[in-house]
């Protein structure tokens, strides 16, 4: 018995080939050069094509987060982007926030409080808490309730990983 | 009564699980459970046509925000358990049995009106205290929604 | 994902005489995307109508905040985050600020477009009840020129406007003469954040010792289009804000909507919702004296 696994590119109707873009855009700090559709998601360009898998998908329509990504410095879902608007921009995914021990504080304080459970949100909620600490250093806790408002959670129900960017805050994020 | 919404301010567990084997752990179970018990009890409904679910996409099928949650307080008993590792129960299936009853049973004492389906919409509220017209509103409690 | 990327084409010119030419050339042929909150979603569930989009994200004409002596003009694809972070939005226009901080999260807030708003023209957007109180003016651009409309009839039909197929918004046109009004604006959805609304009020009100001398009440959700509270305004004018008045307003705001029921509420609930709402502004504006 033999086994396909096929693990690249969304699938397509038509010869899908002919009509791709080659795409330059920075990722991670890295400069990539990506053969997509103009109207591929970013979220699957950078799942599918540079297997940068922390990135997930959750609903597919912007509402949940845990797509998010920071598009020269900004936070935005990337399931909403199509790649061609990405062109040129610098893209942080978990991944490379993660590298090199920047935001170390957060991820400790995660784990400490306990803001992660089945880790499906908590790409998100890194990147959002992130985004939320860089413009508000020491937050209230309603303050970080908004601001990670649009990453929805079924595990934890929010208040440990409230908890966890409190006490990141309190230590104070490593940028 | 502007919105006759409900949104739960403050949330006390008291837990009696045997034995806690990992506090940051256990509290994130209770938590979790009742996070989805409160979205159960006031957020969730499911709504079908013809055998179908109608809004089983994350924009209109409405579980709770981080901004509709309140810092919910866990509270652990320990009575030991034989059968369990230390003496510990299993927890995660508990959390979500109790917050729903608590929360229409406190609705319900708040406007002297009795609520025995879930979720609690505002638009049942709404509809309930219309057919209960002028008692329902007398009743005052600090705890009677928005 | 239902959409294949491999069926549509999207381009990106990057700059706005560019992409007036192509929409003049082949009118009605191009989507127009900015954001992207709002077509995209559609395009993932397999529903987007045309396959054919231009880019207009970012494009420096259409993002940006001027301001004027006696009006402040806010580019189309200025975002969400944009009127939120701009002071004189913040200070003078307080409705469009509000709405802007709850439309969606944070993520949806840098992306969303006021502009996209706008065409997509959704009964329960948040920003156009605002719109209609401050009675904006829309400046249209297209290769043939410009033109400026109010917004008061640019919103014909649900999900239609008056946006002719070669054309686009460049920017909504605010008078500056609000900053001594009471301004209230209120959101009522089925939850606290990321929510569409179930009714929304927008309100202005200018009062002297304790009498209206000008109130403007807009409301979205209640109607195909977001509409201006006429009857209820004209009931209001001139009038001492007493309780029995409070109530009259009340009962005429609820009669003068046309809520629906729908996969997100019903008709009687928003009704009488909407009453409260204008009864909750009236107070409020009543005890600013």
């Amino acid at each position: 018995m033999r086994y396909f696994f096929v693990t690249k590119g969304p699938m397509t109707k038509s010869s899908g080939d002919r009509s791709k873009l080659e795409i330059v855009l920075t990722v991670n700090n890295k400069v990539v050069k990506v053969r997509a559709h103009a109207m591929d998601r970013l979220l699957d360009v950078v799942r599918q094509e540079l297997g940068l898998t922390g990135t997930k998908e959750g609903c597919g329509e912007g509402e949940c987060g845990s797509c998010s990504v920071l598009m020269d410095g900004v936070l935005v879902n990337s399931c909403l982007i199509p790649v061609l608007q990405a062109k040129g921009t610098k893209i942080v995914t978990i991944e490379g926030l993660a590298a090199n021990g920047r935001v170390c504080a957060l991820r400790d304080a995660f784990l400490d409080c306990g803001g992660a459970q089945c880790g499906i949100c908590t790409p998100g909620m890194i990147l959002a808490a992130f985004h939320l600490l860089k413009k508000k250093p020491k937050p209230t806790a309603e303050e970080i309730r908004e601001g990670l408002s649009g990453n929805l959670c079924r595990c934890t129900g929010y208040a440990q990983i409230v908890e966890a960017v409190m006490e990141a805050a309190r230590r104070g994020v490593a940028t | 009564m502007t919105t006759y919404g409900v949104s739960v301010d403050d949330f006390v567990a008291l837990q009696e699980v045997g034995k806690v084997l990992h506090p940051v752990l256990a509290k994130g179970q209770i938590v979790g459970g009742i996070a989805q018990a409160i979205g159960f009890a006031l957020y969730e409904k499911v709504l079908w046509e013809n055998g179908r679910m109608l809004n089983g996409q994350m924009t209109n099928y409405i579980m709770p925000t981080s901004a509709d949650l309140p810092s919910i307080r866990v509270y652990f008993e320990e009575m030991g358990n034989v059968h369990g590792a230390f003496g510990a129960k299993g927890i995660g299936e508990l959390p979500i049995d109790g917050p729903a009853p608590a929360i229409i049973n406190a609705v319900g004492d708040a406007l002297g009106v009795s609520f025995d389906a879930i979720p609690l919409l505002p638009e049942d509220i709404f509809d309930a205290l219309e057919k209960h017209a002028g008692t329902a509103c007398a009743t005052s409690s600090s705890r009677r929604g928005q | 994902m239902r959409a294949y990327p491999a069926d549509y084409e999207l381009i990106r010119p990057g700059a706005l005489t560019d992409v007036l030419l192509l929409l003049a050339r082949e009118p009605g042929a191009w989507l127009p995307i900015a954001g992207g909150t709002d077509l995209m979603v559609q395009y993932a569930a397999g529903k987007l109508l045309g396959r054919k989009l231009v880019s207009i994200w970012n494009l420096p004409e259409l993002r940006r905040i001027e301001v004027f002596p006696d009006e402040i003009q806010i580019g189309a694809a200025c975002t969400y985050t944009d009127l939120r972070e701009s002071e004189i939005v913040r200070d003078e226009f307080a409705l469009l600020s509000s709405a802007a901080s709850w439309t969606g999260g944070i993520a949806n807030q840098n992306q969303g477009t006021i502009g996209g708003n706008i065409v997509n023209a959704s009964p329960a957007a948040d920003s156009l009840p605002a719109l209609l109180v401050y009675e904006a003016e829309l400046f249209l651009v297209s290769a043939r020129g410009e033109r400026r409309v109010p917004y008061t009839n640019f919103h014909v039909d649900y999900r239609k406007t008056q946006l002719a197929a070669d054309e686009l918004i460049r920017a909504v046109c605010l008078a500056r003469r609000f900053s001594g009004y009471y301004a209230h604006a209120r959101k009522v959805g089925p939850r606290k954040s990321q929510a569409i609304a179930k009714v929304c009020l927008a309100a202005l009100g200018k009062i002297e010792k304790d009498v209206a001398t000008d109130i403007r009440l807009a409301m979205g959700s209640v109607a195909p289009v977001p509409v201006r509270l006429t009857e209820t305004e004209k009931a209001l004018r001139g009038k001492r804000i007493v309780p029995e008045l409070v109530r009259l307003a009340s009962q005429t705001a609820a009669k003068e909507i046309r809520p629906i029921d729908d996969i997100r509420s019903t008709a009687r609930y928003r009704a009488a919702v909407a009453g409260n709402l204008v009864a909750e502004f009236l107070e409020r504006l009543g005890s600013q004296i």
